[in-house]
């Protein structure tokens, strides 16, 4: 006895059946699916890491020894170590700058890649009491402060709160991880600025590179909010005119985002532009091989038409048939993309030289759903023209070799 | 049973038009076995195409059972198709991605009746002394293996009318008596059969109408 074979089962067979045709329409769909959610994954990390940045780099200005002002652009947004210094009376006497409504000073020091320390990070020390720009988003991890001595680590430094992690020769205790930023911070280390001196100390101590005299009231960045209304532009002439003889630089990090965000709408720009074409190409050359396939199969078609099967239920035949592969296609394409994601997701972000995150679970669902989506419907509707008119050319085609 | 008025289609070629049915009327009874002949292009597969409602006609009438089919929804005609007549095209007509038994049963299938009549459809072959091919796939099957398939699919609904399109075209002497033999015996049955034949291949002894078509007439 045969079991029942209703449409869905037919069109099932269909494709089993005919496993090449079947394999490479497949196949074509899960390459699309690949990239579409791919290039979609990677548009939001580059949007999300953006965001992450602007929510991060709160300040207005940042005052820098003149030629490091690339040095704490990288520092910031990539995690490059480096250290640099203004010295002690220079950032006492930049602060009294007009124009400055609020300043705090942070001191970097690049770790070391010898036994003295235990990773390779930027080290950041801010002062608690003047500080506007870590504190706001640390107290989300700590509500008590950060006790001195200890230290907060970015979350792509091995460690936990608890351990102690060895820096110029010093053992700290880390008070707190970081979530991921997808900037500099991943990398970076923060602890008070006393904390910090101390550990200038040790770093001077062990000849590290481009290192000051003395540790003693030793800055590297002033951040600074600028007065409300007070022009941007005059601040830095202030700055660069009151004090060209000791040479020091203006960063803008509004500016710093808005140049990263310029180049990544480009960037989004081109790829979105690139998988719209790469969609639209996919569906042509899916409703060509539909078309091709449909026309031959047309005899076959024809014999259902014979047997007393409606146009309509041509049609449907047709359709599922699409939907099933491109829903394999979909499904593979877009579970293979999803694994590569997640497990290489921090070596694309460290390949990118630009602020990359991975977004809250719920969008990357949204950009994985929504990826799939797409693919899952380029099947059904490169197949809609076949499966419109199948009726027509299979009554034709059984009537044909009659005739 | 089948009840054919003055049924004429004409063609387009080129800026002029043929008749390749002109004014051709029929009627075949239940148990009534006919088999037109003609030469290629007499008419003969537009005619069954017209009654068993793939192709319309520009004027006239078929009646089925007493009732007009011509001029029916495309769904309306294929219910039709599928309940009432056995339809056999010129040509191989086994579906290559389903069994013979599946074949078989696919046109109840069609319309969603869980019951595909296997039973029935085993006792088919079993008649044709084709029961051993029920599970194998065409590919497997000779050119009137396939055919005894076409056959007993069309069998398979016991169909009021069984119209087959040059069944015998490419069988030998020993095969297309068979299948002739096939179709008298559902003629005995009660059904009425409409056969086109290009030859005579298969017919002799067979007790039947004989019709001939030319220019789009039955003369």
């Amino acid at each position: 006895m045969s079991k029942s074979l209703t449409l869905n089962k037919i069109a099932l067979r269909n494709i089993t059946r005919r496993y090449a045709r079947s394999l490479f329409l497949g196949g074509l769909v899960a390459l699309l699916a690949f990239v579409l959610t791919g290039g979609s994954l990677l548009v939001s990390s580059l949007r999300s890491g953006t965001e992450s940045m602007a929510a991060r780099l709160g300040a207005d200005a940042l005052i820098v020894p003149a030629g490091y002002e690339r040095s704490a652009e990288g520092a910031l947004l990539r995690g490059e170590p480096s250290s640099f210094y203004l010295e002690p009376d220079l950032a006492e006497r930049l602060s009294q700058v007009e124009g400055i409504a609020q300043v705090s000073p942070q001191l970097f020091i690049a770790s070391m890649n010898s036994e003295h320390c235990d990773a390779i990070v930027q080290f950041i020390g801010f002062d608690p009491d003047t500080d506007f720009v870590v504190k706001p988003w640390l107290s989300q991890l700590l509500s008590g402060g950060l006790p001195k001595g200890q230290i907060v680590i970015g979350s792509r430094i091995d460690g936990k709160p608890g351990q102690e992690l060895n820096f110029f020769g010093r053992k700290y205790t880390v008070a707190a991880k970081l979530e991921e930023t997808g900037m500099g911070f991943d990398t970076s280390v923060f602890t008070d600025l006393e904390t910090s001196r101390i550990a200038l100390a040790d770093y001077i101590s062990f000849g590290g590179e481009n290192a000051p005299p003395d540790a003693d009231g030793v800055a590297s960045v002033l951040t600074v909010n600028i007065r409300q209304g007070y022009d941007s532009n005059q601040f830095s002439r202030n700055v660069n005119y009151g004090f060209r003889k000791e040479g020091v630089g203006v960063v803008f990090p509004k500016t710093m985002i808005s140049n990263v965000s310029g180049n990544l709408a480009s960037l989004i720009g081109v790829t979105v532009a690139l998988m719209v074409l790469l969609w639209v190409l996919a569906a042509g050359v899916l409703t060509v091989l539909f078309s091709v396939t449909v026309n031959e199969r047309k005899r076959e078609f024809g014999v259902y038409r014979a047997l007393g099967a409606p146009q309509r239920y041509l049609s449907r035949l047709i359709l599922t048939e699409s939907l099933a592969v491109s829903a394999a296609g979909a499904v593979i394409g877009t579970a293979l993309i999803t694994l590569v994601y997640f497990l290489f997701s921090d070596l694309i972000g460290l390949s990118i030289d630009a602020p990359y995150l991975r977004p809250a679970g719920g969008v990357t669902a949204l950009v994985i759903t929504g990826g799939f989506a797409l693919s899952l419907v380029i099947g059904p509707l490169a197949a809609a023209y076949s499966a419109g008119k199948i009726g027509r050319i299979a009554t034709y085609a059984i009537m044909r070799e009659g005739e | 049973m089948l009840n054919v008025q003055n049924l004429t289609k004409r063609y387009k070629r080129g800026d002029s038009s043929f008749a390749a049915l002109d004014d051709v009327s029929l009627t075949l009874g239940g148990g009534e076995f006919a088999v037109i002949s003609g030469h290629s292009g007499s008419g003969k597969s537009t005619l069954l195409n017209i009654i068993a409602g793939l192709l319309p006609a520009d004027s006239g009438v078929v009646e089925l059972d007493g009732k007009v089919i011509t001029g029916l929804a495309d769904n309306e005609i294929s219910r039709i198709r599928n309940g009432q007549i056995g339809f056999i095209p010129q040509g191989h007509s086994v579906l290559a991605n389903l069994t013979v038994l599946e074949n078989i049963c696919l046109p109840r299938w069609l319309y969603g009746n869980a019951d595909g009549g296997g039973d029935y459809a085993l006792s088919l072959l079993d008649g044709m002394g084709a029961a051993n091919l029920a599970h194998q796939y065409p590919a497997q099957l000779s050119g009137g293996e396939l055919r005894r398939v076409s056959v007993a699919r069309a069998l398979l609904g016991k169909p009021k009318l069984i119209i087959a399109d040059e069944p015998t075209s490419d069988l030998d002497a020993g095969n297309a008596a068979a299948v002739m033999g096939l179709f008298a015996a559902a003629a005995k049955g009660g059904a009425a059969v409409l056969v086109v034949a290009h030859s005579e291949a298969g017919l002799d002894g067979v007790d039947c109408r004989r019709l001939q078509m030319s220019g789009g007439s039955l003369v």
